[in-house]
């Protein structure tokens, strides 16, 4: 049995409801929303007994609600840097880099966590009806569910790096440069780590930089600047494919007011911008491969991406139309690019121990 | 009712043609927008001349809206007589559409109230955007239904909500709560009544037998069709984009017997919209003086008109 409640920002209701604590028994899932991000924000509310509300199996609710898919992001640099590592014998202190490893995977899975949680609340995942897990959208948990479960693994991320801090002083330089930049993102805007324009530019140096160079340093091993280096083009290569699905939703986003490189661009610029984006970290990619690998993988593997090129490129050109499916096809495209990279950077890294 | 839209007095008698092309721009249409508006102002008790300004108005911009629109489609046909662009020329068609937004502009501002011409222009803007984004996924069978909403809310969905709160602002009642309710409901009848016109094109509910498949056949994949095509195979939905007529279209979604599994399971998802609707109407009771709330029995029955196409709701 279902039932509607429409309320507004000013209710006293609306924040047990948003955040699922109005009752035991059942789940509000928000239907309409009007004037998102406002302070006049409306909510439609459809109430469902919990026991109506359709779960998939335990590991499928596990992989969407702790979007596992997402764990490449920060797992693929980590493994380029502990296999760099490894093949240099800079691997001093085994112990440290275990808990480094967890570390970092449990903070990012808080970040995702939290960041479901901030959408939810801000009525960005409101906005874009594909974003996030969908796990509080589709009633699996409430957002105060979501929001604890943020918290434990962030206290898991916090006692996993305290003994590396202590060991590592010159780590703590990178967590601090890091920690500075999450609450940035988090206190400068109320919405989305992803839909602002300073958020992006601290995505880049959380993901890339200050990731791969903190994760060397917790492992024992001294700072040099190829992990800088790598930490640039992952970073470079992840805030492509976050600038491809900001695209999809420029529309939205322009709607909303956010303010990103995409919205502040535009839908003509911001082609041109991306066709640039990808063409430039080709070549980043050959020169990083020529400074620090071998100039074999620089002239190889950069000339697979430099022939791949001109179909992206053209696409860019081709995409007429903010809406429709072309665009989605597009980003399709662009994500295949992306798994391409990894590919090609996986077997580099692991050619070394065959 | 018996609404009569303009006067030849409206336009300069100097400009040829014009008066002429307004003459056939406004036959044979059946004024549901000025209706619309009708019901809300004189339920508010505005009088006659704003009432009469107000359905003016946004039978000027639907219009308007139509001459371009079938310019820009190319459509050969309107309301089955020969679009104006062809009958007078592409020029004219567009003079005209622009002569009546700035009419528009010009009356209202003359009113008074800058809310009122504020809003209006802004209606306007959304109905361009949303013109503009249909014009650029023309061609695209691919598209979904999401998509095509984000378009239908500002090219049809726009002037609903308009209808629906521009008699509240010439009455100067800026009750925001209202407004926000209005603007919910304006957007779900938009929505609905999109949908329910572009069922027509698949001759569903189609009472007035009104020429079908013209939105395939000019490579625009409506509402309905992105629906059927949310679950079929590429060469499936490359069928149905040859398709000319039913037959074609049903052999192309798996036979009738699919068709109609699918139009039920859309139909069930406009009554969940039309829920919706029903649920916030008893919001808007809430929020009305004693004497409008004569509205709600009447927006009741909106849904009944405008998606099943009811003759008597």
């Amino acid at each position: 049995m279902s039932s509607l409640v429409t309320l507004s920002k000013s209710s006293p209701l609306y924040k047990d409801y948003l955040l699922g604590t109005f009752s035991n028994e059942k789940r509000a899932l928000p239907i309409a929303t009007l004037n998102v991000n406002k302070n006049n924000e409306t909510v439609t509310f459809n109430i469902l007994d919990k026991q109506n509300i359709v779960k998939p199996n335990f590991i499928q609710f596990l992989f969407q609600t702790l979007k596992i898919k997402k764990w490449l992001l920060v797992l693929f640099p980590m493994l380029i840097v502990l296999s760099k590592n490894i093949a240099f014998g800079a691997v001093t202190d085994p112990i440290s880099l275990w808990l480094s490893s967890f570390g970092i995977l449990f903070l990012f899975i808080s970040a995702n966590l939290r960041n479901d949680f901030v959408d939810h609340y801000w009525g960005v995942d409101r906005i874009f009806d594909h974003r996030g897990s969908r796990a509080i959208q589709s009633g699996w948990v409430t957002a105060v569910q979501v929001r604890t479960l943020s918290r434990f693994f962030l206290v898991l991320a916090i006692l996993f790096s305290v003994p590396i801090l202590i060991a590592y002083p010159s780590a703590f330089y990178v967590v601090t440069v890091s920690g500075f930049l999450i609450l940035f993102s988090q206190f400068t805007s109320k919405n989305s780590v992803y839909y602002q324009l300073g958020n992006e530019i601290s995505y880049f140096f959380l993901i890339g930089p200050l990731l791969s160079t903190g994760y060397q340093l917790s492992m024992g091993a001294p700072f040099d600047y190829e992990v800088i280096m790598i930490g640039i083009l992952w970073g470079w290569l992840v805030l492509f494919v976050h600038f491809l699905s900001t695209l999809i939703n420029i529309m939205p986003c322009s709607q909303a007011g956010f303010k990103n490189t995409i919205t502040m661009l535009g839908f003509d610029k911001s082609r041109r911008f991306l066709a640039f984006w990808w063409t430039l970290y080709v070549v980043l990619y050959f020169f990083y491969h020529l400074f620090f690998a071998g100039s074999y993988w620089a002239w190889y593997f950069s000339l697979v991406l430099l022939l791949l090129t001109p179909r992206i490129v053209l696409k860019f050109k081709s995409v007429k139309s903010p809406l429709g499916s072309d665009l989605v096809r597009l980003n399709e495209i662009g994500k295949r690019f992306f798994y391409l990279v990894i590919l090609v950077w996986l077997i580099e890294s692991l050619w070394v121990f065959l | 009712m018996d609404i009569k839209i303009f006067s030849n007095k409206d336009f300069p008698v100097y400009l040829p043609k014009l008066n002429q092309l307004y003459d056939d721009l406004f036959d044979g249409g059946k004024g549901f927008r000025a209706k619309l508006v009708q019901l809300v102002a004189e339920t508010l008790e505005l009088p006659p001349t704003s009432t009469h300004l107000l359905m003016q108005t946004i039978e000027f911009i639907h219009n308007a809206s139509l001459l371009h629109d079938d310019l820009v489609d190319r459509s050969k046909l309107r309301r089955g007589k020969p679009a104006l662009w062809l009958k007078y020329s592409p020029e004219y068609a567009v003079l005209a559409g622009d002569y009546l937004l700035a009419r528009v502009m010009v009356n209202l501002s003359s009113y008074g109230n800058i809310r009122l011409v504020h809003y209006t222009a802004e209606m306007i803007s959304d109905l361009l955007e949303g013109e503009w984004l249909q014009d650029s996924i023309v061609g695209d069978f691919f598209v979904s239904l999401d998509q095509l909403d984000r378009i239908h809310n500002l090219k049809t969905a726009s002037l609903f909500k308009w209808c629906l709160r521009a008699p509240f602002i010439a009455q100067e009642n800026y009750n925001q709560n209202i407004h926000e309710l209005l603007i919910e409901c304006g957007t779900i009848l938009g929505q609905l009544f999109q949908r329910s016109d572009d069922l027509l094109d698949f001759n569903v509910r189609n009472y007035e037998g009104k020429a079908i498949l013209g939105d395939l056949k000019s490579s625009y994949l409506n509402s309905f069709g992105a629906f059927l095509c949310s679950d079929l195979s590429k060469e499936q939905i490359n069928q149905l984009a040859r398709s000319h007529d039913l037959d074609q279209v049903y052999t192309a979604v798996g036979g009738k017997d699919a068709f109609q599994k699918k139009l039920s399971s859309f139909d069930e998802k406009n009554k969940n919209l039309i829920q919706l609707y029903d649920h916030l109407l008893k919001k808007l009771n809430d929020e009305l003086g004693p004497k409008s709330k004569n509205l709600i029995e009447k927006f009741q029955k909106l849904p009944e008109l405008l998606y099943w196409r009811s003759k008597n709701p």
